[in-house]
Formats: structure tokens, sequence, C-alpha cells
């Protein structure tokens, strides 16, 4: 009789757990996106043909990056943080007077909604985008947008963004 | 010892019961044998002894004690059925589990949490390490590819930049 009595408050409290878990959840999910702010990490890469090797700090994206591009060296040129509120926009400057605009759109099922335009000058002083695009990512996940001339390779640009 | 008969009828019930002793009872004893009163009055609390012990006799032999702990069980068990506990009674009632059980709840709690958390099937499609769903990709005067690349799927959007048109400038893709 009391072993039973022990299990059904067992029971009870094990199924108050689980319901605390899964509301603590909920509301983790729905997080209210008007508060919220985005952690953009931007890493700037120069990829080439030069000497082998990667910086530490971007081995996990050079990792990733080298199944696909023949490249031999991965430099990190600069790593720039930004904390974008959902709505606005960062403006991060890229070699050869390109510009990069980094846009948080917002958060919807457990992804980062951004979007990134790339614009540079023209010979008249006036500036032209290049590239728009629009991604949803997870917390934590990278993108890669590459293909930019540069000093003596390519320009690849790693994008990791993370909710604060 | 000379012993009065009022003094005797109130010594009588503890006579009958065997609870005198020494001289008081034979005091009694001697009285009783000698006094008609008296002897009567014991033949009275005789006959009305008998009648009780009698009637309980017949109560306990109709009574059945078979389900006697039964009854006693349960009212110890269910002490206040008739009084409904309050919430926070039964909340500390919950919350008084021995150490024993309190492990195992939080062991097993653990280990469901895990695996929520954690079963690929769970995790809304969840989450290779760079997931990411590209919505659109426009480019201007220039080409681009999008490539999925090495083992979490990193999405990869490369710019055919114009300026180096001619070139290898598809960063030397090798597959």
């Amino acid at each position: 009789m009391k072993n039973a009595s022990v299990l059904n408050r067992a029971v009870t409290l094990f199924a108050f757990l689980l319901i605390l878990f899964w509301a603590s959840s909920q509301a983790l999910a729905q997080r209210d996106e008007a508060t919220e702010t985005v952690r953009v990490t931007v890493y700037l890469i120069e990829a080439s043909h030069g000497t082998p090797g990667a910086d530490p700090e971007i081995e996990g994206i050079v990792r990733q990056l080298k199944g696909t591009f023949g490249y031999s060296s991965y430099r990190l040129e600069s790593k720039i943080r930004k904390d974008i509120k959902m709505g606005d926009a960062e403006k991060i400057s890229l070699p050869r007077s390109r510009v990069m605009y980094v846009y948080a759109q917002g958060y919807e099922g457990n992804r980062i909604k951004l979007k990134v335009k790339v614009s540079e000058k023209t010979g008249r002083g006036e500036s032209r985008d290049t590239l728009n695009t629009e991604f949803r990512i997870v917390e934590g996940g990278t993108i890669v947008i590459g293909g930019y001339d540069c000093d003596a390779g390519k320009l690849i640009v790693a994008i990791s963004a993370d909710m604060r | 010892m000379t012993i009065r008969c009022e003094d005797v009828r109130k010594l009588l019930e503890r006579f009958y019961d065997r609870e005198l002793k020494g001289k008081q009872l034979t005091a009694v004893t001697a009285h009783v044998q000698e006094c008609v009163n008296c002897s009567k009055e014991l033949e009275r609390i005789e006959r009305v002894g008998r009648a009780l012990k009698a009637h309980y006799e017949q109560v306990a032999v109709s009574e059945s004690l078979s389900g006697m702990w039964n009854r006693v069980s349960e009212a110890i068990e269910t002490p206040a059925a008739a009084e409904p506990l309050s919430f926070r009674e039964k909340l500390l009632g919950i919350l008084r589990l021995p150490k024993p059980a309190w492990a195992a709840v939080a062991a097993v709690a653990v280990a469901v949490i895990l695996v929520f958390a954690y079963l690929p099937g769970n995790q809304d499609s969840t989450f290779a390490a760079n997931d990411c769903i590209i919505d659109s990709v426009v480019a201007e005067n220039c080409s681009i590819m999008v490539y999925e690349t090495g083992n979490a799927g990193m999405k990869v959007i490369w710019v055919m930049d114009e300026g180096t048109s001619g070139t290898n400038n598809n960063g030397g893709v090798t597959s």
C-alpha cells in the first residue's frame, strides 16, 4: 500500500516535470521577436592558392569548404561582430570598396531570418547592388558568400548568427 | 474482625470481583455466611453479573471478527478520507518522497528530456550545424552558384565576379 502511494506520487511528480519542460520549451520557441537582438559574426577570409594553411579560428569553416573548393590557403582577414536589433541593419565594409548590409528580419521556427545585400561602387561614384539574398539560418549556423576578387585570391565571407 | 452491614454492602461488588484480600476478604466472607440480608444482596450481584456475562458472550460469538483487521487497516490508511486535503497538503504530500524515489524520478526526467532534445526526429528537422534555407538570391551583372558543402551541409553562395571574367573565377571548384 505504501509502495503504491510512493509510486503514485513519483508518477505525479514526473508528469509535473515533463509539463514544466514542455512549457518552458514552448516559451523559448515563441520568444518575442521585437525584443530580440541577433548577434552576427562575420569572418572575412581570403582564399588563395598560396602557402597551404588556415587560421585556427576558421578551421571549422575551412574544413567544410575544402571538400568543394581547391584553394590551399585560407587567411582570416578580419572578424567582425555586430549586434543587430530585429528590423535593423548593419553595414560591413568589404575589400575593394564593396559594402555588405546585414538585415535582421525575424526569428521563426527556431531560425534567424537574415537579408544580406552586397553593393559596390561603380566608376561614376554611384553604387549598385550585386547581390541580394534572404535566408533563414539556425542559431549558431554559418552561411558563406564568396567569389569576390581581393588582393591575392577570392574573398569568402562567412556569416554566423545567434540570438542574444 | 467484626464488620457492619453497611460496610459490607460497599465491599460486596469488589468481593464478587475477587478483588478483596487479607482481613477484608476474611471479614466479608464470614459476614455474608451469617447475615441473611447481605447474603441476598450478594446473590443479587451474582445474578446481575451472570446475566451481563451471558449477554456479552452472546454478542462476542455473533460478531464476526474476520473482517475486523481489514476495517481497522482501512481506517489507518485513509484517516482523512472524510476531510479532503487542501492543495498545499497534496503538494507537500507529492514532494514528500523518499530520497531514492526522488533520484529515480529525476533520472527518468533527465533521460526523457535528453531524448526529446537530441533525438533527430524531434528537432524540427533540426538542425544540422549549418542548416540554412535560402529563400531568394538575386544577382545583378554577375552570375552566381549555390553550393552545399561539407558534412554539415553549409550553404555557399558563390559570385562569379565580372571583374575577373575569363579567369578561373569559380573558386577552383573541385566537385
